[in-house]
């Protein structure tokens, strides 16, 4: 049955995507992130939906109009760079040609596919829709888990799903913890009360899914991330409260066992784990060390012969760290073209947090640039501990953030003209002020509801403003005209909203 | 109960590609599932201390 209904889905999807290539975005993350059809237990869990589906996109990037252009920019060149980087790498790898092909194949996948996402992320629409596809397919293993969890009293493991990157408990615990801001973000975004309250259930059974999955890598994660989520609220009472309590009545429900295990964290090196870990460390910096510049290439460390030249005496198997993992078996370079697209993207965060402060119609991007601080802290704790290097999940959001950081740009581009630089000699317009040419109607909370609601570009789809904001078209101030300074009358709370709220 | 799951993970996703595929140019009060408040952030609540509405009968400035 749940083949059939999977199948009969994809079908009346996939025809769209030649048309609407954005469409086969988001069947592609859907399946890539979820791997729900593995869960269908019949024929259409064994169907290269992930192929078609891609070679179906190109096909619709090519015939289809709709608007799509490959963003130049930092991300786009170092997923571009990467691609180039591993697939040197792998010319010169190590491990059996198979082994070391089928690794190739899928990352070079992954990454290529990232580019086509980043030429489809034309607006804020799309941003959004591809947000609500991430946060359903681990939001899936979040809720699920979290259910699990409460009716076991916490007696059962969460494990993700079979023959995916987060298979493992310790894998989908930091998945589900990389997850956590965005539903946060979409529920911040969300004016139907319902959703809201659902997507805030949600956030707290992927909590319980999360210490449910019995990971002291997540435990030292899930601190990391309740650090820095109180740190970027703006309310940080509430939220200090709203943590503690979610965190607290988690932990409650775990039983002994649980606690035992979490307690081992105070003597980390001396677990049997803990010692793995730190030996598979230490083996992946000598192949870095011995070959700097390209690694022993993809699936070196899980090979014995690999093992025994490098780090003798060592058990070949998975490195446990998304450091450790990408310069073993990458060498320097690729390992920095990695860590500088993480960097790249938290400093897009910074930047759109800078750029946008002024214009109250982007603080949709603000939510989501602080929500993604959280996400990379999220990756970058939980990561140390796991082979998670070459996630797809986690580098999408990359791209999203590069995208609304494009956004960002193109909207203070078209707002330049009115609202004055920080910088330079001419008058600033305060805070509640109207601008000269700028008549807008309707505040955030109106957008896009009323029969006005047009999006920017002049009536074409899409768009970087919600509402009428986004068509308003700031006259320059006429010759001598200056704004008014102190004294200006405020609009109405609710009613109008304009000028600026920095 | 998984299959409930499984059921409301196809549902939503599929929900998902039809709104993206909307045309958000034309009005968008039609049927809730669809319309633009799915990203929208709620109204920030009144100001209900008289020190941020200000003094009655006078502008803050």
């Amino acid at each position: 049955m749940r083949s059939l209904l999977f199948f009969c889905e994809m079908l009346a999807l996939l025809p769209i995507v030649v048309a609407r290539p954005f469409v086969g975005v988001l069947i592609f993350s859907f399946i890539s992130f979820s791997s729900l059809h593995r869960f269908t237990w019949g024929f259409a869990g064994s169907l290269p939906w992930v192929y078609v589906t891609a070679v179906l996109t190109l096909i619709g990037c090519v015939v289809a109009r709709e608007p799509k252009r490959l963003p130049v920019n930092a991300t786009t060149l170092l997923v571009l760079s990467f691609l180039i980087c591993i697939t040197l790498t792998s010319i010169v790898a190590l491990a059996p040609f198979d082994a070391v092909e089928t690794k190739w194949e899928w990352v070079a996948k992954v990454y290529f596919f990232l580019l086509v996402t980043a030429a489809l992320l034309t607006d804020r629409y799309r941003i959004h829709a591809l947000l609500w596809v991430m946060v359903i397919s681990l939001g899936y293993y979040g809720v699920k888990g979290g259910g699990f969890t409460l009716l076991t009293g916490g007696g059962g493991r969460v494990l993700g799903p079979p023959s995916s990157m987060i298979s493992d408990n310790n894998h989908l615990a930091a998945a589900l913890l990389v997850t956590l801001p965005i539903i946060n973000y979409l529920r911040m975004q969300s004016a139907h009360r319902i959703i809201r309250i659902g997507l805030l259930l949600g956030m707290v059974l992927t909590l319980f899914a999360v210490v449910g999955s019995y990971s002291r890598g997540a435990l030292v994660g899930l601190a990391a991330v309740s650090v820095v989520l109180w740190l970027r609220s703006p309310n940080k009472i509430i939220t200090a409260a709203l943590i503690v309590v979610a965190v607290t009545s988690a932990v409650s429900v775990m039983p002994q066992e649980w606690q035992d295990r979490m307690w081992t964290l105070q003597d980390a090196e001396a677990t049997q784990s803990g010692q793995s870990r730190l030996a598979m460390w230490h083996a992946a910096w000598k192949m870095a060390v011995a070959r700097p510049l390209t690694g022993v290439g993809f699936m070196g460390p899980y090979n014995a012969t690999v093992m025994e030249t490098y780090s003798p005496g060592t058990t070949p198997r998975a490195v446990h760290s998304i450091w450790f993992e990408t310069l073993g078996e990458q060498g320097f370079p690729t390992f920095l073209v990695w860590l500088a697209l993480s960097g790249v993207a938290v400093l897009n965060t910074f930047a759109i947090q800078r750029e946008s402060k002024r214009i109250p119609e982007l603080q949709w991007c603000r939510d989501l640039a602080r929500m993604t601080q959280v996400s990379i802290v999220a990756y970058m704790v939980a990561g140390t501990f796991l082979s998670l290097g070459y996630w797809d999940f986690y580098f999408t959001l990359l791209v999203v953030i590069a995208a609304t950081r494009m956004l960002v740009r193109q909207a203070v581009r078209e707002a330049g003209r009115a609202l004055s630089p920080d910088i330079g000699w001419r008058p600033r317009p305060l805070p509640g002020m109207t601008l000269p040419g700028l008549s807008v109607a309707g505040g955030p909370s109106q957008a896009g509801q009323g029969p006005g609601f047009r999006p920017a570009g002049g009536g074409t789809r899409g768009g970087i403003l919600p509402g009428r904001q986004a068509s308003a078209r700031i006259a320059p101030p006429a010759r001598g005209a200056t704004a008014p300074a102190h004294g200006a009358t405020p609009p109405a709370h609710g009613v109008t909203r304009t000028g600026f709220d920095g | 109960m998984d299959s409930i799951w499984f059921l409301a993970a196809c549902v939503g996703f599929f929900w998902v590609v039809l709104w993206s595929l909307r045309d958000f140019s034309k009005p968008t009060r039609r049927f809730w599932p669809f319309d633009a408040r799915w990203m929208e952030r709620p109204p920030a609540a009144e100001p209900r201390r008289r020190w941020q509405r200000g003094a009655p009968g006078r502008r803050r400035g």
